[in-house]
């Protein structure tokens, strides 16, 4: 009779660990990846696009998800688009730049490649997007970073 | 080893050891990174813009409908309260195009440059006939490339927000008429 009582504590001790266990992944949202995520789109004119995506921050990779990246071709030139979006309610920072390939995987150069810094608020999705001005380029890399300026 | 000479080398190494601490160091950095030294206007910003009005001229259908177009970078006014070299901007602008493939640009900064040489070529002697350059074969502007940056600044204490909007034409030489046009905005805030 003496452990009854002492079982019945054990259960209820064990049943809050697996709560408490629980909890974590209840509040962290699933991470689509913080590595590349390779998709292959059949263009227009029979060009096979390379589309991808890189959250090179973990943290960062918890806070934004890639929800959608569309290509286009405007005359000879690709255009990329990403649809990413805050996971969290509070305002989250964050750069991005567009990385260009040619059909056989080496990068296109440009001199408007660069670091963009951007903002997402809570909740909230927006596209970012970029031309590659050289006509050369049938595929794209997003990647996207936590800030890191340069700064004092 | 006697005491003075010990403290000799104690103040030599002292002295090495200071002079290390105070001297500079050099490293390079990523162009491309986001710059956020201050608000001033900044690389980051250039290219920002450089990037939004290629990306919009090369879609636009000015540019997309017509055989390479002969294009004319004119003035970008500066009527911010601070120093930019608004030509930078045009430059990055006009490389990018150039490389494109997609448009031409007219020289007009060289234009009295180009016009000594022929002088020189057809006037001076010295010059080969057979490789002289012959005269009214200049390839005249379609558009004008035009445009202002402007912005606003306010300061509260020891916030201060800067507001940039940089607008940017394409005239078109024939017509008269605004072919093209977009503008650009930028917001920074120093805390």
């Amino acid at each position: 009779m003496k452990n009854r009582p002492r079982t019945h504590l054990t259960g209820a001790f064990m049943i809050f660990l697996a709560l408490i266990g629980t909890i974590p992944l209840a509040c962290s949202p699933i991470t689509t990846s913080n590595v590349g995520v390779g998709e292959i789109w059949e263009g227009e004119e029979g060009q096979v696009l390379e589309k991808d995506y890189i959250i090179k921050d973990k943290p960062l990779a918890k806070e934004i998800q890639v929800l959608d990246i569309k290509a286009r071709f405007v005359g000879d030139f690709l255009e990329g688009l990403a649809i990413v979006q805050n996971r969290r309610k509070y305002t989250v920072d964050f750069e991005y730049r567009f990385e260009w390939y040619d059909e056989t995987g080496f990068p296109v150069e440009s001199n408007i490649v660069h670091w963009s810094p951007d903002i997402l608020y809570g909740g909230e999705s927006k596209w970012i997007r970029a031309i590659c001005p050289r006509p050369s380029a049938n595929g794209f890399k997003v990647m996207i970073r936590a800030p890191n300026p340069v700064e004092e | 080893m006697r005491p003075g000479t010990k403290w000799f080398l104690l103040t030599i190494v002292v002295l090495a050891v200071s002079l290390g601490a105070c001297g500079t160091k050099v490293q390079y950095g990523d162009p491309t990174a986001v710059e956020t030294l201050t608000v001033d206007f900044g690389s980051t910003d250039l290219q920002s813009i450089a990037e939004k009005m290629v990306r919009s001229l090369l879609s636009a259908p000015v540019i997309q409908e017509r055989n390479r177009p002969v294009l004319q970078v004119a003035t970008v006014k500066n009527k911010t309260n601070e120093h930019i070299d608004t030509k930078a901007i045009t430059d990055k602008i006009r490389t990018t195009l150039l490389n494109s493939g997609k448009v031409q640009f007219t020289a007009a900064e060289v234009r009295q440059e180009v016009l000594d040489e022929l002088d020189y070529q057809r006037g001076s002697g010295y010059v080969d006939p057979e490789t002289r350059k012959p005269v009214g074969k200049l390839v005249g502007t379609d558009f004008l490339l035009t445009g202002e940056i402007s912005s606003i600044n306010k300061q509260k204490g020891d916030t201060k927000d800067v507001y940039y909007k940089i607008t940017l034409n394409l005239v078109d030489l024939e017509t008269g008429l605004i072919s093209w046009a977009d503008e650009k905005e930028i917001r920074k805030r120093e805390d």
